[in-house]
Formats: C-alpha cells, structure tokens, sequence
C-alpha cells in the first residue's frame, strides 16, 4: 500500500506540481496516473521512489515513511520503467537486466539464471542477452527495461507511460501481454499516461489529475466513465465514455434474451412456437453439438422445411468485449448477436437491450 | 584517412619550411641525403643519436601528457557530471589554447632558468584545454533517461559515475586525450629551444648548420611519433571501449 499524504511539490520556480495529494494505492493493484501535461502525475510518481522530494507531506509504503531508508536502498526496492528505456548502451541486455540483483549481491549463479527466466518472461530469445540495446528495436528494448525493472522481484513497479514511444500495433501488443504478466505477478503498480484510453485498459483503478496538480477523480474505470465528477473528467474521457465502458465489459456481463432456436429437421409448427415464444418471426437452426448452422423467416420455414438456412455471422466468444459485441450488432440483419463458447456451441442470444442493461 | 592526412601535413611543413628558409634542396638529392642521414650509423648512437632522442621526446610527451590529464580529465568530468560551471571551465580552456606555446617556455625559461619544467609547463597548457572540453562534452552527452534510469535503479552517485556515465563518455574523453597527445607530440620539439633535447634538435641544429637532410629526417621522425601515438592511443581506446557503444 503507498499513501500519499498532504503531499505537495513545490519547485524552486514557485511553479506547484502536486497540491496537497491524499492518495491511497492498494497493494496487488495496477493503478494509473493520468492527465493532461503539466498536471503533476508524472512527479508523483517520481516522489515515490524520490526522484523528486516532496515539498511538504509524506509517503509511506506499507505505513513506513519511504524518508526512513536510504534512498538507494528505497530505489533498488522498487522497479522503474521509464518512457525511453533508459537503458545503458554500453552493457549487454543481460548485464543490463543483472543490474539490480548485483547491486544487491547476489552470487553469480544466481543472476544468470535470474536474467535467462528474465528474457523469456518478457517475451525475448535468450540469444539476446549478449547483444546490446542499440541492436534492438524499441518494442523490444521496452521489454528489457519492464525485465530489468523486475530483476530483484521488487514488489512495487513504477512505470512513467512505458510504452508512449512505439508504434501503435507493438504497444496494443506490450499493453496485452502487460496485462497478463500482471494477472501473474500481481506486482503494485503505478502507471503513468497521458492517454484515457490506455488508462481504461489496464487500470485496476485510475486517478485523474487535474491542472495544478489537483487529483480530479479516483475511480475504477466503470465508475469513472459511469459516472465521471466534474465536467474537467468529462472532457478528458473524451468522446463516447458509453462505448469506452462497453470495452471494459465482457460479453459474460451481459444478460441474453429469449432465442428462438430449432434443431436441424424440426417441423413448420416447431419453428413458429419457438418463434412466437421468442416474439420473433426468424428461427436460429443448431445443429445437434448445439452448433448454429443458420437462420429462417419462420413463413419460408413453413413454406418449405428443406430449404438450405441463411447463414449468420454475428457471432463473439464469451471473452469478447460488449464494444465487440455491439460491432457484430451493427452489421446483423437480425438485430442480435450470438454468444458462443470457445468450441463454438451456442450460449445465448444478445440484443441492443442486453448492452443496455449492461450499461445501466 | 585522417592520420594519412596528418602525415601529408606534417611532411609538407617540414619540406616547406625548408625551401622558406633558404636551406639547398634539389628534389631527388634531398631524398638521397635524407635516406643517408637515416642510415648513418652515426645517427643511431650516442647523446645525439636517434634513440636517444625519440627517448627524449617521448619522456616529455608522457610526463606532460600525464600531468595535464591529471588536471584536465577530473575537472572536465567532474563539471560534467554535476552540469555545472561547463561554459566557464571551457572558456578558460580556450584562453589556455590561445596562449603561444612557444612563448609561455621563453617566459618560463626567464622566469625559472634552465631545465625541464618551462618545457612541461608549457606542453601541459597545450595539452589541457582539449582534454577538459572533451571530457565535459563526453559527460553531457551521457543520455539524461539513461543518468535516470541509473538513479532510478539504485545506484549511488559514485557507482552512477564510474559503472554508468564514465564508460559512455569514453570515447569523447579518449578523442580529447588522443588530440592533446598528437599535439604535444609535434609541440614538444620546442623543447630544443631552451638547450633540452629531443627530436626539436634535429630542426634546430639542422637549420642553424644549413643541413636540409637533418631538419627533414627530425622532421619525419616527429611524424611518425605522432602518427603512432595516434593510432595506439586508438588501440587502446578500443580495447577499454565497450562494443555496445560502437555504431
């Protein structure tokens, strides 16, 4: 758990960064710091690990005051990824990531088979750790500095927006497995970004700084989007906050509605009960793995029971988002979309109503 | 590229300022007489001989090389590390590099009469001004994510100096020590000036006896040092320089 508290920074300028910040981040937690520039949370996450000294207040980690060690001692036991790897150009990725568990004197043996369990956490080939950062492309220097942050297992990370200067696709692709290192870590993490929406993906809870160093609001992301405190958190949620929270929520959290379902070679008077208990003229034709093979107008059906179905495409698997969902709602003639699990079976039928009342 | 260059130079001054001077020279003979003053074995032995000479000189360029590292390389990366005061220590580098090297030895020969420390004086003003600059510059350029990240990791101040930012500045610190060596190397035939030797009285003596083979032969021999220093000093530098900083 760190606690701010009263914590204010104040340079010599006069120009006030963080304003009396009371600010509790729980322990197990990923919790992102996010603003417009100017708004202080880069430099309060840098007064965690005293890269900047807070002006008046105190921080405590776990209730101690992180002013009662030495601020070495303080740093080597917390991880720290910073925008531009910061890595050192003159050791080998390996030395690199060795950094922390030297300092800490840790045997030989020890480190290499640290840093080799390392770069295969972070996603890299172990040949790599005899080359040297310039050889690498920037995704993959990322990766050693999130490696190198982690050497000595510190049970804080402090990342200052880590992944703000890769193209796009590799950061989608940083911030996912991000994601999944943390579900295994479950490190306390202070994460820093100026952007909202990386700030919905991977917060546990997101603290939105203000101008002048104000926190603004300190929410989960439902909530924040839900129900945003001033017209300040407004704005930087920016456009659509409904689609934003829709992204947020699995297709799991929605509620289906009634499906008119037959099975293949049911009878014209099957089909229009299921249809008339659903308050639907289609059915929706499983096969006997409750796998959907298609769709008919209940008067077709009746009309002729060979006809070949028409096929149906909406569908999205139970760990989709309701954001996905609601895109193969859109482009569905029927106006539901289908649930199915990962062996393709049929779960559940999904309408715009359902997405409603997942929002509300 | 640039040592062939230095070579060409240093060739060209000496030939040059042989026909300035007046000294006979007549194209091909000048390299036959040249070519004897080399193989004379007159030359390679005794207080005048060649050996003794580039022994000489080499002395002068070490003790004096060393002694302005030792005053250069802390200030420049000292200032550079603390990012403070860099301007004003360059600046007065670079008064150092306009004082006249032949003149600061005449004011110190008046000043303390005969022997060696006029000459390291001035060679040791020659040699600071590029090895502060350099090492200042070297130690600026140290990238601040990675001065962070090395803060950041837990590395005290002393361990950020010596594990971090002086291997990166290296090479930058190693081109000011190369260039003040090259220098000194060339500068230190000043020393024949003030009755010291050296490889200075090959010029001296050859110009005052009229005897073009001596100047020249004094003449290629300074050049070779400083072209030996120069690539040695860049062996070594590659020896000590990590590979990750190469690009």
């Amino acid at each position: 758990m760190i606690e701010f508290s009263s914590v204010t920074k104040r340079f010599p300028d006069g120009t006030v960064a963080v304003d009396a910040l009371d600010l509790t981040l729980a322990t197990g937690e990923l919790t992102v710091l996010v603003g417009p520039s100017g708004c202080g949370k880069t430099t309060s996450l840098r007064m965690i690990n005293r890269l900047d000294e807070a002006s008046a207040g105190t921080i405590a980690i776990d209730g101690v005051d992180i002013r009662q060690h030495p601020v070495t001692e303080l740093r080597r036991g917390i991880g720290y990824v910073m925008q531009h790897s910061g890595l050192f150009p003159h050791r080998t990725i390996g030395d690199n990531i060795a950094t922390v568990p030297r300092l800490l004197g840790w045997d030989k043996k020890r480190v290499a088979a640290r840093v080799d369990e390392l770069i295969e956490t972070v996603g890299l080939e172990r040949d790599m750790a005899k080359r040297y950062p310039h050889q690498l492309s920037g995704g993959q220097q990322q990766r050693v500095g999130v490696a190198r942050a982690l050497a000595a297992d510190p049970p804080i990370m402090l990342m200052d927006e880590p992944f703000a200067a890769v193209d796009p696709i590799v950061r989608k692709r940083l911030q996912d497995e991000f994601l999944a290192l943390q579900a295994r870590l479950g490190k306390t993490i202070v994460f820093v970004t100026h952007d909202i929406d990386e700030a919905i993906r991977l917060g546990d809870r997101i603290a939105v700084f203000g101008e002048g160093g104000r926190l603004a609001q300190f929410a989960t992301p439902n909530e924040l989007l839900a129900a945003p405190k001033s017209d300040f958190v407004v704005d930087f949620l920016g456009a659509e906050p409904q689609l934003k929270r829709l992204s947020l929520l699995p297709v799991s959290a929605a509620a289906t509605i009634e499906a008119p379902l037959i099975a293949t070679g049911a009878t014209a008077a099957e089909a229009t009960s299921a249809a008339d208990t659903a308050a639907t003229d289609w059915v929706l034709v499983v096969d006997g793995e409750r796998r959907i093979l298609g769709w008919h107008r209940v008067a077709d059906y009746a009309a002729d029971t060979a006809r070949a179905p028409e096929s149906f495409d909406a569908v999205v698997g139970a760990g989709d988002t309701l954001r996905a969902a609601l895109g193969a709602l859109v482009i569905s003639p029927l106006g539901v979309v289908a649930r199915v699990d990962a062996d393709g079976r049929f779960g559940g039928l999904l309408a715009q109503s359902s997405l409603h009342r997942a929002l509300s | 590229m640039t040592r062939v260059a230095l070579f060409v130079a240093l060739w060209w001054l000496a030939a040059g300022s042989a026909y300035a001077l007046g000294l006979e020279s007549d194209g091909a003979n000048t390299v036959a007489q040249v070519w004897h003053w080399f193989v004379d074995p007159m030359h390679w032995q005794g207080p005048d001989g060649l050996p003794h000479r580039i022994g000489q000189h080499i002395y002068y360029v070490a003790v004096s090389t060393a002694i302005a590292a030792a005053i250069a390389l802390p200030v420049g990366i000292g200032l550079g590390h603390y990012g403070r005061g860099g301007l004003l220590a360059i600046n007065i580098a670079n008064i150092g590099r306009a004082i006249p090297s032949f003149g600061l030895i005449i004011l110190m020969f008046l000043l303390v009469g005969f022997g060696v420390v006029p000459v390291l004086v001035a060679l040791v003003a020659l040699a600071i001004p590029p090895m502060v600059t350099n090492s200042y510059v070297g130690m600026q350029s140290v990238d601040p994510a990675v001065r962070q990240s090395a803060a950041a990791l837990g590395l005290t101040r002393w361990q950020r100096l010596w594990q971090v930012e002086l291997p990166i500045a290296l090479p930058l610190i190693m081109a000011g020590v190369r260039t003040s060596a090259v220098q000194v190397m060339s500068t230190a035939t000043l020393a024949a000036y003030v009755g010291l030797g050296g490889l200075g009285r090959y010029l001296i003596d050859g110009l005052a006896q009229q005897q073009l083979a001596q100047v020249v032969g004094g003449a290629i021999v300074v050049a070779i040092l400083a072209v030996c220093t120069e690539i040695g000093l860049a062996g070594v530098q590659k020896l000590v320089q990590s590979p990750g900083l190469a690009r």
